[in-house]
């Protein structure tokens, strides 16, 4: 791997782990939903580093080239995020639903309450 | 387990309930068409009822406030499941034994709730007012299409459950509190009716089929569309092979 490309995927990863941390500083990003992306971006800027280990890891397993490796890793990695986010969204539905059944019933009540 | 009482409404030891313990819950959803003239069919056969507005764009909510009918207005549109599932809990929050699950857009004919009242009062907690159960009773028997998959879907159920319920998509249902209780903890969200007869049957809870007068709709739409029907099918047939496959308690 080229030194040059080592440097700039070096550099997207450290700029995209502070953005990351930025955001959760900002609230705009909770805690929980940004230690997957912390943990990506680390993990890339590791592998730019010290590429050496994956190239042995990606043949070992038999793959042609390692960024076929790297690819197919990354692309599980991104399923897992998108369905940690589905299952944060439903859980987040439930509560909405939740929610709004409760404040029509307490509306309700409250009517009640003032035409007596 | 389950038992057709359409053609056995002679009282037995069990309770008589009276018209004031029977709650009609009407889920509406843009039903200023024909919302008015369901309520006043409900309300002048005497029972008590209440309308869920489920995030109404129309004038739904309007045209009850004005005329006083009492109404649970959702702020936001949570779909038939969470309006349904709000009419159990103010039907529990006040003390109802039996709620009935009806229409707003003049699908269910009154005529028909006494027969589900009577086949609570026979035991059962879940009673599902079928179109199939007594043809003849029904002038509406939907499309051949729509047919074949409630007829798929029951014989899903069927296999999860062991116990045959023929009209599965049927909205026109009675419960009582055991039933209340549970659809109070959980109730399917996007199309319920299903799903939530398996829930039922799953929880150790009688569902009962008895016959029922339905009508071709006023206005509205239906909750099922022509082309999500194959998603929906698929979306159900799914739901309920999980749901029965959860032990039962």
């Amino acid at each position: 791997m080229p030194l040059e490309l080592r440097i700039a995927v070096g550099i997207i990863c450290v700029i995209f782990l502070l953005y990351t941390l930025y955001q959760v500083k900002l609230h705009r990003l909770m805690l929980r939903f940004s230690l997957l992306w912390i943990a990506l971006s680390i993990v890339i800027f590791a592998l730019a580093i010290f590429p050496q280990p994956i190239f042995a890891l990606s043949s070992a397993l038999g793959f042609d080239t390692a960024s076929n490796f790297i690819f197919l890793t990354g692309f599980f990695f991104v399923l897992l995020i998108s369905l940690s986010h589905a299952r944060a969204i439903s859980r987040e539905t439930e509560k909405t639903k939740c929610l709004t059944q409760q404040v029509a019933l307490l509306e309700k009540r409250l009517e009640d309450m003032s035409k007596r | 387990m389950i038992t057709d009482t359409s053609h056995n409404l002679s009282p037995s030891k069990s309770t008589q309930y009276k018209k004031e313990d029977v709650l009609v819950i009407i889920p509406a959803y843009n039903e200023q068409e024909a919302i008015l003239s369901t309520v006043s069919k409900v309300m002048s056969a005497g029972y008590d009822c209440v309308v869920i507005n489920d995030g109404s764009t129309d004038y739904t909510l309007d045209i009850c406030r004005d005329v006083n009918i009492p109404v649970l207005n959702l702020s936001v549109n949570l779909g038939i499941g969470g309006a349904v599932q709000t009419g159990h809990r103010y039907a529990r929050e006040h003390g109802y034994a039996v709620d009935i699950q009806f229409d707003g857009d003049g699908q269910h004919d009154v005529s028909s709730i006494p027969a589900l009242v009577a086949s609570i009062e026979t035991g059962a907690d879940l009673v599902v007012g079928s179109r199939f159960v007594d043809k003849s009773k029904s002038s509406f028997q939907s499309t051949g299409l729509r047919r074949a998959g409630i007829k798929w879907l029951s014989a899903v159920i069927k296999l999860m459950t062991g116990y045959k319920i023929m009209d599965v998509t049927s909205g026109f249902r009675a419960c009582n509190t055991n039933a209340i209780n549970l659809f109070c903890k959980h109730y399917p969200s996007d199309y319920p009716e299903p799903e939530s007869i398996v829930e039922a049957l799953k929880a150790g809870l009688e569902v009962a089929e008895v016959s029922a007068t339905m009508h071709e709709r006023q206005g509205g739409a239906s909750s099922i569309k022509a082309f999500s029907s194959i998603y929906y099918m698929l979306k159900v047939t799914i739901s309920v092979i999980l749901q029965g496959l959860t032990r039962g308690k």
